[in-house]
């Protein structure tokens, strides 16, 4: 029944490209609330995304032309509201699927969906849906990525490129078409079975299973990600004792 | 309970004549006295109900399909039974506006069409936007903005146009 979706699912069939924009996310948002029909799959991509946005307040940097900075539409009504954070799984681990295939095993990704390569931050993803009620009917998944930019400004720490990686340029239009090609696989295996990308998720995790500093009740302790659950909160070993976090309750110590 | 409904039970305490009102919950309890004849009334409102439906606020408990679930807390006048209630689809945290420098979405008395964003939550930073599935009249907001929301908590008390 579901079946249909891998012929007629296809991310990045249609591409639009802004010279311009605020954000990508908001652009696409903006088109749906006009009720343009978009097909699942359209990609809003900008060559200068001047106010991308990270959580609620912090803006991400990127120089016009030298980052891949874009937007897919989906419509994951499948996907029950309680459970979305699998659609968080499959997206990131697409991205890291692509990242590791061109700078290797160091990609990864930092809970909940950071692109990290080592320590330092590549890229992150902003996924805003829209419900009706409790009917998830669209979710716009915005992907920033560090491809070209070698210089960041002062006050943004472990920040990195693939450029600083690679020591040469890597095409932008090259790396997208990869990664919705990794997405919309990624995708369709989610709609095939939900819950089924967990353990890569946590096999690609930064800082999976290692002794590591982190800030928990606004206090410096050393603790170890041993998983995530079905909702995303992370499961940390203190010293022998199990507890699960949510996003604001514990903070990544690095370096 | 937030203080604004702790507030509103006191006074509906002192004007309903009762000497004492406790309200017990999983990890709540307030007893409130008033220098007034000794009638006791002792209402135990089973976990899990949200903070909302503690409060002696009639609409609360008036969900329109669902099991009624508050016994004998609250006997309430019946032009409120038809309100609709707007619960959380996820655990996350509730949010009134897009953006802290932004308005609300909707304020208390607004006409929501169906389809009309009402507020965000957002869980893992994944942020969702709740249209209302209903057409109707903001009655009541229940959680206070940025404050975390339990899966099914109640949002909004809308009277359907």
């Amino acid at each position: 029944m579901q079946n249909n979706t891998f012929s007629s699912l296809i991310v990045g069939q249609k591409i639009v490209t802004l010279r311009q924009v605020d954000s990508t996310n908001n652009y696409l948002k903006l088109q749906l609330a006009k009720c343009e029909p978009l097909p699942e799959g359209t990609v809003i991509l900008a060559e200068d995304q001047y106010a991308g946005r990270g959580q609620v307040r912090n803006v991400w940097h990127s120089q016009p032309g030298k980052n891949l900075t874009f937007s897919i539409l989906l419509y994951p009504v499948f996907i029950k509201p309680d459970f979305q954070f699998n659609l968080n799984i499959a997206v990131s681990l697409a991205i890291n699927d692509v990242l590791r295939s061109i700078v290797g095993p160091s990609a990864k990704i930092k809970w909940p969906n950071d692109i990290f390569y080592e320590d330092k931050k590549l890229g992150g993803v902003l996924i805003e849906n829209s419900l009706q009620g409790s009917q998830l009917k669209s979710s716009v998944i915005g992907v920033g990525i560090n491809v070209n930019q070698t210089s960041f400004p002062e006050s943004v720490k472990n920040v990195s490129s693939l450029r600083e990686i690679l020591h040469q340029d890597y095409d932008l239009n090259v790396l997208l078409q990869q990664l919705c090609k990794a997405i919309e696989r990624r995708y369709c295996e989610l709609k095939e079975n939900p819950g089924t990308h967990l353990t890569e998720y946590l096999g690609a995790l930064y800082r999976f299973g290692e002794d590591h500093p982190f800030i928990i009740d606004g206090k410096p302790e050393v603790a170890r990600i041993v998983g995530v659950n079905e909702r995303g909160f992370l499961k940390l070993d203190i010293n022998g004792s199990l507890r699960s976090f949510n996003l604001k309750e514990v903070s990544f110590v690095i370096r | 309970m937030d203080i604004k409904q702790v507030q509103e039970l006191i006074r509906f305490v002192s004007k309903s004549g009762v000497n004492e009102v406790s309200i017990e919950e999983k990890d709540f309890k307030i007893t409130i006295k008033t220098n007034q004849a000794p009638t006791y009334i002792n209402a135990t409102v089973p976990a899990p109900v949200m903070p909302a439906a503690a409060a002696p606020q009639p609409a609360a408990v008036a969900q329109p399909v669902a099991e009624v679930k508050a016994p004998a807390a609250v006997a309430q006048p019946v032009e409120n039974a038809n309100y609709i209630t707007i619960k959380s689809p996820m655990i996350g945290t509730f949010y009134r506006s897009a953006s802290p420098d932004k308005p609300s979405f909707v304020n208390v008395g607004d006409e929501v069409k169906a389809g009309q964003v009402i507020c965000i939550i957002e869980a893992m930073k994944l942020f969702n936007e709740i249209e209302s599935e209903v057409s109707g009249r903001i009655v009541k907001v229940l959680v206070e903005n940025s404050s975390p929301v339990e899966y099914d908590q109640p949002l909004f008390l809308v009277e359907p146009a």
